[in-house]
C-alpha cells in the first residue's frame, strides 16, 4: 500500500440538524484533514441532495481523488446514491465507505462533545479501511421471469393476478386444497359491504 | 378466485407447501411438497357423488366447526380448484396390522351409517371369508387400534362378524343390495381375459384367496384339494362350536361364482405333469396337516391320538364318543384348546391341558382359555411331561414334573428348568397330541426340483419356489399351522407375484401404502370430546349359556346385535380420518379417484418470490374469564361470519343454541390485541369488521347491538363514516375493557372496567361476538428461516424498511404481502399485494441482476479441504473441489460465516480481510473517548 498515492475526500454531512446539532460537524471535518492520506475534507448540509453528491463529483475531477468517504447516515439508506456518484465522476463505486454518524452516533449519543469524538473515531475507521479498498464489479446474474407466490389468500391471489397479467408465468402454492384463505369465508366486507368470494 | 384458476400463466399448485428454497434471486430453486388429493384433478368434475357415499363425517374447518363435511369434500361451494379432495392423513393402524390389507375402518364407518351391504361388499374387497375372521382371528387389528391407548379397543372382529352374519341372513337379496351406493353390483366389472390358465393345489384360505385374486385378475384358476370338502385348515382344524360351517361354505360358493373353478378329493403328486396339461403356472397351497408328537416313552400305544385326525372327525360331523373318558390333552396352543373343548364336548368325564410355560404365557388366545376352563377343561401349566403310563396294554395317565419358565434365549430357543422331586402322574385314559403341526411334503418331485426349506418349501421374495413358475403360500410355505389371516395375505401376494410372472410387466405391483397414522393418547382423547367417537366402552361378545354347550357343537359366541354393532362402530377414532371403504371409486364416473396417489415433489426455478401466508386467528379460550368454548352463544367473530354466510351452516339465519333468534347481541372488541398477556398490538382490521358485524346484525336480525370497544380505530377512506352510519342505526357503543362473560339467568351478562362517566359497566344479551385479533401462522418461524427471512418481535415477517421498503425483505428478490408480515384488514392486503407485485416485475423485467461483489474468496494455497466452511456455509454456497473448497460466487451472500471457521485461514471477504478489519479497528481506536463511554 503506498499511502503516497493515496487521495482520499471527506465529506461530512449534516443531515439538516439531525448530525450537526448533536455533531460539530465543523470540527470532524478539521479532524480528518489531518489524516494521512486525505486530501480534502468538507461538511455540507444535505450529502444526499444533488449538489452534495456533485461536491464528490467535481472533487474527484479536479483533486484526482482516489478514494470517497461520507460520513452521513446508514449505509442502508444511501450506501447506492454515493456509490452511483462517484461511479458517475469517474471512481470505481467500491472506493467509496460511509461512516454512519446518524444512527450509530448523533441519534444515540446525548454530549455533543461525545458525539463529535465518536464521530472522529468513526470517521477515522472509514478512512484507514477504504485505504485498502480494491476496484469491484458487480456480479451480474441472469433473471428467471417466473415468479413463485405462497399462500392463496387474497393477498397471494392479488399478487399472482398482477403477475400473470403481465405475462409472467407464477406458481401459485396453497396449503388447503383451495385457494381463498380467510377471504372465501367471509361474507359481506367493509366499507361497502359487498360479497367477498 | 375463479380468475386464479382460469389464468393461462397462473400454475396452481393446490394442498402444496413448500419443502425448500435453494439459489439466490433470479434463480431461486423451489422444491414443493404435493400431497396427495386422492382425487384427480383432471378428471373430477365435483359431481359431488364420492361426498355422497362416503360414510366419514368430521368436523368441516372452513365452517369453523359449525358442521360437518365428509371425508371426501371440497373445499367449499367456490372452492379453486373445485375438484374435490379426500381428506386422508394416511392409513390406519388397524389396516397396517392385518396381513390381509383389510381395510377395517372402512367397513366400521359404513356399519356406523347402518350400509350393512356396502359393509360386506368393502370386507369382501380384500378379505374371501368374512364370517371366519369375524369369529376365529387372531386381532392383529384391536392390538393396534388406537383406541386402546385410552380404554380398550374397537371390538372390530365383532363387528365384522355382525356384518358377515347380516350378509348371510340377507343372502338371496345381497347381490342387488348396494344400500346407499349408486353403483350397482360388486365385482360386476369382467375383467378381459388373460388367456393363462393356473392351477392351485390346496382349497385353503390362502389357495382359495389367491385364486380369487387371479380371476379377478382375467386368469382362468382351477383348485384342486385332497379333502371332501373346501376351506382346508378351517374346514377341518376349526371345530363348529367356533365356526359353523355353513357361512363358510357359502363364502366358498361365492368365490366360486365369481369364476373359480375347484375340484375336491384329488390329490395331486405330479406337479410337472399340470404344466404338461397347459397349466402357467401353479400354487402349492397344501397347508400343514401333519401333526406331531414329542418323544416319550408311551407315545406309541394307540391310546395316543394326534390332534388333527381327532379334529377333522369332528368337523366333518363323525366325532369319536368320548363318554366317560379322561382325556389329557398335550400342548398349550390354540389346536389344544381345539381338542380339549371338543372333547368336553363329546362326553370326556375329564379333560386337561399340559403344557410346559406357565399359564399366563401359553400361546393359546387367552379369552379362549377362560371359556375352556368355564367348560370343564383343566389348565395344568408349568408342567412337563415326561411318560404315558400305559398299564395291562391300557393308558393310564401321563407322568409329568413341574417347570420353571425362564422366557427365550437370544437364539429364541425355550428356557425352561424342571424342578426336580416335583414329579406326579395325571390321570388319563386318551392322550391328544397337540403339540405343533408340520407338512406332508410327499407330493413334491422326485428330482428335488421344488426345494423345501428346513420347513416347509422355499422361496424367493417374489414367492416362487425354485422351480420357475412353481409358487408357494399359506402354512406350507411357513412350514406350520399360521393364522388364518397369515394365510389369506400370502395368498394376496402370491396372486400378485404369479400376475406379474404370467403378465410381465403389466403385471400389478406391490402396492406402495401411504404412512400409517399414529395418534397419541391426547390426540384420541380429544377425538373423543370432540364427539368424532362415542365416549362408552367396548361391547363385550355374549356366550350361550354353559349348561347348553354339552353333547352338542353350537357355535358359544352369539354375534353382536345391531344395537350393540352400531355402538361399537360409534367407538372408532377413524385415526386416519377416510375410512379407505372405497365407496367413493365405485361412485365416481370418471375414475378419479385413487386412493393409491403418493406425495410427489415438484421443483422448479422462479426469479422472485412472494410471501403472503397469512395470519392464524386469535383463540379466545386462551381468555378463561370470557368462557369461550364454556357458555354457549359465545361466538368468535371467524365463527359468526360463517352463521351470516348465506353458504354457512344454517344458510344465514342467526340463531341461537336454542335454535331462536337473539335478541340482542353484544360484541366486544380487541379480544388478544392491545393486551400485554397475549398481544400488544392493535390487530387493526377488527374495530373495522366489528361495525360491519353491527350493520348486518342490526339489518338481518333486528337485534339491539352493543359494542364494547377500547378505542375505535376507524382510519382508512371512507372508515370513519362507516361508523358514522353504524351509530345512526341506534347501535349502543360503551367504552370499557370487558372483565368477564358469564352466564345470566338466561343470558349472558358481559361486564367491563374503565366505562365512561355515566355509561353502564355490564349488559345482559343472548348472544356474544369476539372481535378476536391476528396472529401469526403457527410455522411462521418455520418459514421464516426456510426462506432467510427476519421476524418483528410479535413473529410476523419483518419488511426490510418500514417506510422504504415496505414489501421487501433482507433477502433479495422476496416480498411480502398481506397479514404475514402484520395484521391488515382487506383493502390493506389488496394495496400491499398490488406493491409486492410490482416490485417482483421491476426486478423480474430488468433481465438481469446485480449483485454486491462483497464476497467470500479461497486462497487455495492454504485451503486444506477440510470441508468445515462447507458445512459452516447456510446458503450452501461451498463446494468441495479437488480436495479445495470452491465458492459458488452466485450463491454467496457475504455473510462471512465461513471465513469464521476455517482454521487454516485460507477464507477471506472481499474487503472484509484482516488487513482491512485491522485498519478500521486502528482508525476507530485512534481518538480518545471519555472515560465512561469505554
Amino acid at each position: 500500500m503506498n499511502l503516497a498515492k493515496i487521495k482520499t475526500g471527506v465529506y461530512v454531512c449534516h443531515c439538516g440538524t439531525n448530525i450537526a446539532a448533536t455533531v460539530d460537524v465543523g470540527a470532524v471535518a478539521e479532524f480528518a484533514r489531518g489524516l494521512d492520506g486525505v486530501v480534502l475534507a468538507r461538511d455540507y448540509t444535505y450529502m444526499c441532495s444533488d449538489p452534495g453528491q456533485d461536491l464528490i463529483k467535481q472533487d474527484i475531477k479536479e483533486h484526482g481523488l482516489n478514494r470517497v468517504v461520507v460520513a452521513s447516515c446508514s449505509p442502508l439508506m444511501h450506501e447506492l446514491t454515493f456509490r452511483r456518484a462517484c461511479s458517475d465522476g469517474g471512481l470505481n463505486p467500491f472506493f467509496v465507505q460511509m461512516a454512519n454518524i446518524r444512527e450509530h452516533c448523533s441519534w444515540v449519543v446525548d454530549d455533543r462533545q461525545d458525539a463529535t469524538t465518536k464521530a472522529k473515531g468513526l470517521v477515522a475507521a472509514a478512512i484507514q479501511r477504504v485505504h485498502y479498498h480494491q476496484p469491484l464489479d458487480m456480479r451480474q446474474v441472469q433473471m428467471t421471469p417466473t415468479a413463485l407466490v405462497v399462500g392463496g389468500g387474497i393477498a397471494g391471489i392479488e399478487a399472482a393476478l398482477k403477475l400473470a397479467d403481465s405475462g409472467k408465468h407464477v406458481y401459485l402454492v396453497e396449503r388447503e386444497s383451495s385457494i381463498g384463505g380467510h377471504m372465501a369465508q367471509l361474507y359481506k366486507t367493509f366499507p361497502t359491504l359487498d360479497c367477498s368470494a | 378466485m375463479v380468475s386464479v384458476g382460469r389464468h393461462p400463466n397462473i400454475e396452481l399448485l393446490a394442498c402444496s407447501e413448500i419443502e425448500s428454497i435453494s439459489g439466490y434471486v433470479g434463480n431461486y430453486q423451489v422444491r414443493v411438497r404435493r400431497k396427495p388429493r386422492y382425487v384427480d384433478e383432471s378428471k373430477c368434475t365435483g359431481c359431488g357423488n364420492c361426498a355422497t357415499v362416503c360414510p366419514v363425517e368430521v368436523s368441516n374447518e372452513f365452517d369453523r366447526g359449525l358442521s360437518t363435511r365428509k371425508a371426501a369434500y371440497r373445499f367449499s361451494a367456490q372452492a379453486v380448484p373445485g375438484a374435490f379432495a379426500i381428506d386422508k392423513k394416511g392409513i390406519a393402524p388397524c389396516r397396517a396390522a392385518c396381513p390381509t390389507d383389510q381395510r377395517a375402518m372402512g367397513y366400521v364407518a359404513l356399519v356406523r351409517q347402518k350400509r350393512y351391504a356396502d359393509a360386506y361388499w368393502a370386507i369382501r374387497r380384500e378379505h374371501p371369508f368374512p364370517s371366519v375372521c369375524g369369529r376365529v382371528c387372531n386381532r392383529n387389528c384391536e392390538a393396534a387400534c388406537s383406541r386402546g391407548k385410552v380404554d380398550e379397543p374397537v371390538n372390530i372382529m365383532g363387528i365384522k362378524r355382525f356384518v358377515a352374519d347380516w350378509a348371510y341372513q340377507h343372502r338371496d337379496e345381497l347381490p342387488n343390495l348396494r344400500d346407499k351406493s349408486i353403483v350397482g353390483t360388486p365385482f360386476q366389472h369382467k375383467p378381459q381375459p388373460t388367456g393363462k390358465r393356473v392351477a392351485v393345489i390346496g382349497a385353503g384360505p390362502a389357495g382359495l384367496t389367491a385364486a380369487l385374486d387371479l380371476v379377478r385378475l382375467g386368469h382362468a384358476v382351477k383348485v384342486f384339494d385332497a379333502q371332501p370338502v373346501a376351506g382346508g385348515m378351517i374346514r377341518v382344524g376349526i371345530p363348529p362350536h367356533r365356526l359353523p360351517y355353513e357361512m363358510l361354505d357359502w363364502e366358498v360358493q361365492q368365490i366360486l361364482d365369481e369364476g373359480v373353478e375347484l375340484q375336491l378329493n384329488t390329490w395331486i403328486d405330479d406337479i410337472p405333469g399340470l404344466k404338461k396339461r397347459g397349466y402357467d403356472s401353479v400354487l402349492i397351497a397344501t397347508g400343514a396337516h401333519v401333526a406331531k408328537k414329542v418323544d416319550i416313552p408311551g407315545k406309541d400305544h394307540p391310546g395316543n391320538w394326534l390332534s388333527l385326525p381327532f379334529l377333522k372327525q369332528v368337523c366333518l360331523g363323525t366325532p369319536p364318543d368320548l363318554s366317560g373318558k379322561r382325556v389329557a390333552v398335550i400342548g398349550g396352543g390354540n389346536v389344544a384348546l381345539d381338542c380339549a373343548r371338543s372333547a368336553v364336548r363329546i362326553g370326556a368325564s375329564e379333560c386337561r391341558m399340559i403344557f410346559r410355560k406357565p399359564k399366563g404365557e401359553m400361546t393359546g388366545f387367552e379369552w379362549e382359555v377362560e371359556i375352556a376352563e368355564e367348560e370343564g377343561v383343566t389348565m395344568c401349566g408349568a408342567t412337563m411331561f415326561k411318560e404315558i403310563i400305559v398299564e395291562n396294554d391300557k393308558v393310564v395317565g401321563v407322568k409329568c414334573v413341574r417347570t420353571e419358565y425362564h422366557g427365550y434365549d437370544a437364539k429364541g430357543r425355550i428356557l425352561i428348568d424342571e424342578l426336580p422331586g416335583t414329579e406326579h402322574i395325571l390321570p388319563a385314559d386318551l392322550v391328544i397330541w397337540a403339540t405343533g403341526q408340520g407338512c406332508d411334503l410327499s407330493f413334491l418331485p422326485g428330482d428335488g426340483s421344488v426345494k423345501q426349506a428346513k420347513a416347509g418349501i422355499d422361496s424367493n421374495n417374489d414367492m416362487m419356489t425354485s422351480a420357475p413358475g412353481i409358487f408357494v403360500a399359506g402354512d406350507v410355505h411357513r412350514g406350520s399351522t399360521f393364522y388364518v389371516v397369515d394365510a389369506i395375505g400370502e395368498g394376496h401376494h402370491a396372486a400378485r407375484c404369479m400376475d406379474r410372472y404370467l403378465r410381465g410387466a403389466q403385471g400389478i405391483p406391490e402396492p406402495r401404502l401411504p404412512p400409517v397414522v399414529e395418534l397419541t393418547e391426547s390426540e384420541v382423547r380429544a377425538s373423543i370430546a370432540h364427539g368424532e367417537a362415542s365416549i362408552a366402552g367396548r361391547v363385550p361378545i355374549h356366550t350361550i349359556p354353559l349348561e347348553e354347550r354339552y353333547h352338542n357343537f353350537r357355535e358359544v359366541d352369539l354375534t353382536l346385535t345391531e344395537e350393540e354393532a352400531l355402538l361399537e362402530a360409534d367407538r372408532c377414532v377413524r385415526c386416519g380420518v377416510c375410512a379407505e371403504c372405497l365407496e367413493c371409486v365405485a361412485a365416481c364416473d370418471r375414475g378419479a379417484i385413487d386412493h393409491n396417489m403418493q406425495e410427489s415433489v415438484e421443483e422448479f426455478t422462479v426469479g422472485t418470490i412472494i410471501l403472503a401466508t397469512g395470519f392464524k386467528d386469535f383463540d379466545a379460550a386462551r381468555i378463561p374469564a370470557l368462557n369461550y368454548g364454556k357458555c354457549d352463544n359465545i361466538l368468535s367473530a371467524p365463527e359468526f361470519e360463517r352463521l351470516i354466510n348465506a353458504s354457512g351452516p344454517t344458510s344465514g339465519k342467526i340463531l341461537l343454541k336454542n335454535g331462536k333468534p337473539p335478541k340482542s347481541v353484544a360484541i366486544l372488541h380487541c379480544v388478544g390485541s392491545r393486551d400485554e398477556k397475549f398481544n400488544e398490538y392493535c390487530s387493526r382490521a377488527c374495530c373495522m369488521y366489528s361495525l360491519k358485524l353491527s350493520q348486518l346484525v342490526h339489518e338481518y336480525v333486528g337485534a339491539e347491538v352493543h359494542e364494547i370497544y377500547r378505542d375505535m380505530r376507524s382510519f382508512g377512506k371512507g372508515y370513519e363514516e362507516f361508523y358514522n352510519r353504524t351509530a345512526q342505526m341506534g347501535v349502543h357503543f360503551y367504552h370499557g375493557r370487558v372483565r368477564s362473560i358469564e352466564q345470566y339467568k338466561k343470558t349472558l351478562r358481559v361486564a367491563w372496567d374503565e366505562s365512561f362517566h355515566g355509561q353502564p359497566d355490564h349488559v345482559d344479551v343472548d348472544m356474544v361476538i369476539l372481535a378476536t385479533g391476528f396472529e401469526p401462522q403457527a410455522d411462521a418461524g418455520a418459514v421464516a428461516v426456510q426462506f432467510g427471512i427476519s421476524r418483528s418481535r410479535n413473529g410476523f415477517f419483518h419488511e426490510r424498511h418500514p417506510k422504504l421498503a415496505p414489501v421487501e425483505t433482507t433477502s433479495e428478490g422476496i416480498y411480502l404481502a398481506g397479514a404475514c408480515q402484520a395484521p391488515k384488514d382487506i383493502p390493506d392486503s389488496v394495496a400491499q399485494a398490488g406493491g409486492a407485485a410490482a416490485a417482483a416485475l421491476s426486478l423480474m423485467d430488468q433481465g438481469t441482476i446485480a449483485l454486491d461483489p462483497s464476497i467470500a474468496v479461497v486462497d487455495i494455497q492454504r485451503c486444506a479441504g477440510c470441508g468445515q466452511c462447507k458445512e459452516a456455509c447456510p446458503y450452501q454456497a461451498i463446494e468441495l473441489e479437488k480436495r479445495t473448497a470452491k465458492v459458488n460466487a452466485y450463491l454467496c451472500k457475504g455473510c462471512g460465516t465461513c471465513a469464521g471457521t476455517c482454521q487454516s485461514k485460507a477464507i477471506t471477504l472481499i474487503h472484509f480481510d484482516d488487513r482491512t478489519l485491522v485498519a478500521e479497528m486502528i482508525g476507530a481506536l485512534s481518538v480518545e473517548y471519555p472515560a465512561e463511554a469505554t
